[in-house]
């Protein structure tokens, strides 16, 4: 058997005074306004019409924005909780109601749409929209990671890539009909799945423990 | 020695003392933990000096992310998570560097430049070296390559290898013992 007493030495030695990490829930609540307000400016660049909120519809866009907010905010969490050693993601009841919830807000606006099916390059704009909310996220994202690294780095951007999806799709809720075609729906999925995989490329290496 | 170990109750108020600079709490809760920690490892990995290597990388993560721990949960799962995901990348670079190797002595004969005899000097000196690198294991044969053979400084080979310059040295010291004790073995 190795003794490890001289490598143990050498730990100590380092060993400064470190400060603990916050909850999860914390952490996600502090930075999760900075990537809203880091995405929000990169869309300034970006044309945008507003909701139209004295409409009979508002309702549904106001509830569109709570529910994505809520969801991008518990990814988040989930994405900050896994980071730390032995940390698990928690998919409760409640999460799981908000995207049954989310889902059939999608469907009825594309149920309410003159045209459901859309064509092709429909949701181009908001294809964009959501990619140019989302990149600064990532940025933002891998910092809060840093802290922390990951055991897991993967399970931890996967995770992070669904909130800052989420949190794009709130900011895109701003500015969007309340009606939407299939197409233009599928265009919001994709720009979310491929900000999951950019999230995914680029923390990779640098948020690994 | 091991009656001085403190008891699995009083980790966690030692360990939240380390993290506040303590080096004497940290150094008991570090001792305490190495058993547990290598009987968790050879739970998943049989070859000794392997098993060895992946407690060393698991002290040094928890070096690395002592700051993660949070004292008032029990410290046993914070460090298996730790231990979990050192055997998993242990076992994966294991795998892989197996998946590199060439055993087909044919091909390799094959593959040898006839006019080549005046270099067969220089190929015993490397088939030497070889052969000795060989039976370190693959974290301690790294760093050697790395410093010794490429001529790296220990800043580079930390930040390629990604661990602290300490850890190296200290896979460094490891491997030349390793290969002294062997060199004593084969020449008497």
């Amino acid at each position: 058997m190795v003794d490890h007493d001289a490598l143990i030495d050498t730990l100590c030695h380092e060993a400064s005074p470190v400060r603990r990490v916050a909850p999860a829930w914390r952490r996600a609540l502090a930075w999760a306004p900075v990537a809203l307000g880091a995405g929000y400016l990169a869309t300034q660049f970006i044309h945008r019409s507003g909701t139209d909120w004295a409409g009979p519809m508002a309702g549904i866009a106001a509830a569109n924005i709570a529910l994505s907010l809520m969801l991008g905010l518990a990814a988040f969490i989930a994405a900050l909780s896994v980071s730390v050693a032995g940390g698990a993601a928690r998919l409760n009841l409640f999460i799981v109601a908000g995207a049954a919830s989310w889902l059939s807000l999608a469907l009825y606006s594309i149920s309410i749409s003159g045209h459901p099916r859309g064509e092709l390059g429909h949701g181009s704009y908001c294809f964009t929209f959501v990619l140019a909310a989302g990149i600064p996220m990532i940025l933002v994202t891998i910092l809060a990671l840093r802290r922390t690294r990951s055991l897991t780095p993967v399970r931890s951007l996967t995770l992070a890539g669904a909130g800052i999806a989420f949190l794009s799709f709130a900011l895109l809720a701003f500015c969007h009909p309340i009606e939407m075609s299939a197409m233009d729906f599928m265009g919001h999925l994709g720009a979310g799945v491929l900000l999951g995989a950019v999230t995914v490329l680029l923390g990779r290496k640098s948020i690994a423990a | 020695m091991a009656d001085d170990l403190p008891l699995e109750h009083a980790w966690p108020c030692l360990m939240a003392q380390a993290q506040d600079g303590d080096q004497r709490a940290y150094r008991l809760v570090l001792r305490a933990l190495v058993p547990v920690v290598r009987v968790r490892v050879r739970r998943r990995i049989f070859d000794d000096v392997l098993a060895e290597d992946v407690v060393q990388e698991v002290l040094m993560t928890i070096h690395r992310l002592r700051h993660t721990y949070d004292p008032a949960l029990p410290l046993s799962p914070w460090v298996s998570a730790i231990v979990s995901a050192r055997a998993v990348d242990a076992l994966r670079r294991q795998g892989r560097s197996r998946g590199r190797e060439v055993n087909d002595e044919d091909m390799l004969g094959a593959a040898v430049d006839v006019g080549a005899s005046s270099a067969f000097e220089t190929m015993a000196t490397e088939r030497e070296v070889a052969g000795m690198l060989s039976i370190l294991p693959e974290r301690q044969r790294q760093m050697v390559e790395m410093v010794k053979l490429r001529e790296m400084s220990l800043d580079d080979a930390a930040q390629e290898s990604r661990l602290s310059i300490s850890a190296v040295k200290s896979l460094l010291h490891r491997a030349f013992l390793r290969l002294r004790e062997h060199g004593d073995q084969t020449h008497g």
